[in-house]
């Protein structure tokens, strides 16, 4: 291998490239670079070659050296201190754009030292013991298992891009799964099995499992995340070097492919036994996670990480959900599921009731007829309100009593978008933790009904108990605004603010909602203004409904 | 041979050529995450086919040769213009790469000697980074510096890292 200072450049857009962080112009170098000789092809290989060893073997490290466990905490301030000033001094990491690196200096002959047999190295002995780890767990199965009938107990409830081995390639929702079977080994996606006592285990591959017992699977490798109800508890979780008893909760578990195991409690708590189960136990509570040593079976404290699991998922709306606890009602308005999935700045057309992209209004006038939502399963309808007729604002024929008389007139199709409150302004005082926040512009007139039914079931493991959002309209334009807000829960009138004359003035809507509420209606309306010559009735009313959220519980 | 017998052979033959997989591996996709994933479904897919190792032959070139066809073919499920260097270049490196990864012992061995002399510092935050797996930009903002400081700061320690090995090899040579 060579190296020469001339090309710390080079070097350093090869470290960037291997660790994520060089850009494109960067990317476009090193691939005409690369084109350009077999030379260079052989020094990209030599350097990824380096950095391969490097990273491995510091891995290989990880309960070798005394170092590790001061280092799974924090780097000491004398780390960062020196750091710091490192950076002062630092030179900038320069991507050389135009030119291609010289070649030729890149080209000297290398002697290598003699290929040597080598004994297993310190890594090998590592993965080694690790493994062995794993043949004993498969053996310990068999021996210390009680003889099982090969019983049904559980059922694949449910997947999401789900890949199986070849044995198992027919498994599909509701195929039932049976104890002391073959091992499974789920190649890609997300499964969920529900067992017959109403345990429920999403995996994640790539994993290996098997059903020991209608209250007990073995995990090889791959991620399982449980929910057991109260009747089940005791159920358990096998990995090469723990056994994890649930004591009524939710937990995950990881086991990676070295044999290491991850637990996360997210509820109750757990009773884990590691390695030598007479002295190595340990009773895990609710947000705290742990790792045991592939190698000595010792417990650890790791971060403990309450997105780390996908805790459910739903075909039908291709959710997962790793538990967060909110769904964004902006994220259904760009197509979305609430959970990310959405399109910023996609929208619905009141006229079509489809997604759309910035759908104008181009036929004036409209009447105040409910459209029902097909693009979105979540979203049950939509209309341009108008108290001059009756406004029906659901599916189930919800009337809103108290809609005012508007021109029925509307500019454009209700949208997810990212917009910057301005707080200085506001009544209550906006969390300024980021300056975007979600929102769902509705210049008036607009009304939209969500169906809390089928939002539900996008995380059916949780309560959807409350709607927050901030309103207020925003200063797209410099004139006078004039807008009422409306939201309603099953033709119900929930909250009202009317004559909003002031922009960028936001007020705080927080409604509880209980398990019965079906429908869920946003309105905006034009503040009763009159249309005349010069604006319309809904000018400047460009009304949002910031972070609309609903709280998961 | 039973089964556990068969395991203990697959791992003993893997555990020396693990480091020279993920290697190649490496070489072709030049991303970690990417990589990382890669190398795990090649462990699984390994030990699936093992019964088509044929044993007292290279079982280094032969787990090479099954992780080049995962590989390829998870550059396959990507976009065109999700490639960086396109199908021709990576054809074009694998061949190398082959070669290449194979060396890849005999530079651990020296880099062990190397990360030896390391002060703490370095140290610290080649295990924070690697053994921790912590991402540059979650190191950064935890201790509020820029992510540029920790990626030179990485980078700064692998250079000295291989200007160490290169400095045995030419000894030893």
């Amino acid at each position: 291998m060579t190296h020469k200072n001339n090309n710390t450049n080079l070097d350093n857009m090869l470290f960037l490239l291997l660790e994520g962080g060089l850009d494109e112009d960067g990317m476009q170098s090193i691939k005409t670079w690369l084109s350009s000789s077999p030379e260079a092809k052989k020094y990209y290989c030599e350097f990824i070659n380096d950095y391969a060893a490097m990273k491995y073997h510091v891995n290989s490290m990880i309960d070798t050296d005394e170092e590790a466990s001061s280092i799974a905490s924090e780097l000491d301030a004398e780390i960062w201190s020196s750091l710091a000033e490192y950076e002062k001094v630092a030179p900038v990491i320069e991507v050389n754009r135009k030119q291609p690196p010289p070649q030729r200096e890149l080209i000297q002959k290398v002697v290598y030292p003699p290929r040597e047999t080598r004994p297993i190295n310190k890594f090998s002995i590592i993965f080694l013991a690790l493994n062995v780890a794993a043949i004993l767990f498969l053996v310990f199965f068999l021996k210390f298992t009680p003889p099982q009938k090969t019983i049904e107990v559980a059922t694949v409830s449910d997947s999401i891009n789900a890949k199986w081995d070849d044995a198992n390639a027919s498994m599909r929702r509701g195929t039932r799964l049976i104890t002391m079977g073959n091992k499974m080994l789920l190649r890609e996606g997300l499964a969920e099995l529900t067992f017959d006592n109403h345990t429920k285990a999403v995996i994640e591959a790539p994993a290996e499992f098997q059903i020991l017992a209608d209250d007990r699977i073995g995990m090889m490798y791959g991620k399982i995340y449980t929910t057991v109800p109260p009747n089940a508890v005791g159920f358990s979780v096998y990995t090469p070097n723990a056994k994890v008893i649930d004591m009524g909760t939710e937990f995950g578990v990881q086991v990676d492919f070295n044999g290491n195991t991850q637990l996360s409690v997210q509820k109750g708590k757990i009773m884990l036994l590691a390695g030598d189960v007479s002295t190595n136990k340990d009773e895990v509570l609710a947000g705290v996670a742990k790792r045991i040593s592939g190698t000595t079976g010792e417990i650890s404290d790791i971060e403990f990480r309450s997105d780390y699991f996908v805790r459910g998922i739903n075909s039908e709306s291709n959710s997962i959900w790793r538990g967060q606890s909110t769904i964004n009602l902006a994220d259904i308005v760009g197509g979305g599921n609430g959970l990310g999935t959405g399109k910023v700045d996609m929208g619905i057309d009141p006229i079509s009731g489809t997604l759309t992209k910035s759908a104008a209004n181009n036929n004036g006038i409209t009447i105040n007829e409910y459209r029902p939502v097909l693009s979105t399963p979540f979203i049950d309808g939509i209309f341009i309100p108008n108290g001059r007729m009756k406004q029906i604002i659901s599916s189930k024929g919800h009337i809103f009593k108290e809609c005012p008389i508007t021109s029925g007139d509307w500019f454009i199709s209700p949208e997810n978008v990212m917009r910057t409150l301005d707080s200085e302004l506001t009544q209550d005082p906006v969390d300024s933790g980021s300056p975007f926040v979600p929102c769902i512009v509705m210049h008036a007139n607009m009304g939209i009904t969500y169906d809390l039914q089928a939002i539900r079931s996008i995380v059916p493991e949780a309560k959807t108990v409350r709607f927050r959002s901030k309103i207020g309209v925003g200063s797209e334009t410099d004139r006078q605004c004039n807008a009422d807000f409306w939201v309603l829960v099953d033709g119900e009138l929930r909250y009202k603010k009317t004559r909003i004359i002031e922009k960028e003035k936001y007020y705080s809507v927080d409604i509880k909602l209980s398990e019965n509420d079906r429908f869920l209606t946003l309105v905006t309306t034009d503040g009763g203004d009159l249309e005349d010559q010069a604006y319309t009735s809904i000018d400047s009313d460009w009304c949002r409904y910031a972070e609309p959220t609903l709280i998961l519980e | 041979m039973t089964e556990k017998q068969r395991h203990r052979l697959f791992l003993s033959l893997y555990s020396k050529c693990q480091a020279r997989v993920y290697a190649f591996i490496l070489m072709l996709v030049h991303n970690n995450h990417d990589a990382d994933e890669i190398f795990q479904d090649t462990s699984v897919l390994l030990w699936e086919k093992f019964d088509q190792y044929e044993e007292g032959t290279n079982f280094g070139a032969w787990a090479v040769s099954i992780a080049k066809y995962q590989v390829f073919g998870h550059l396959r499920k990507k976009k065109k213009n999700e490639l960086t260097f396109g199908f021709d270049m990576m054809k074009s490196i694998a061949n190398i790469a082959e070669f290449e990864s194979s060396k890849i012992d005999t530079r651990i061995k020296l880099l062990e000697i190397c990360l030896n002399k390391l002060d703490h510092v370095g140290r610290s935050l080649l295990l924070l980074r690697y053994q921790q797996n912590m991402p540059v930009k979650k190191i950064a903002q935890r201790k509020g510096v820029s992510s540029g400081v920790i990626y030179r700061k990485l980078s700064k320690l692998f250079d000295a890292l291989r200007r160490c090995v290169n400095l045995s090899v030419s000894h030893q040579s």
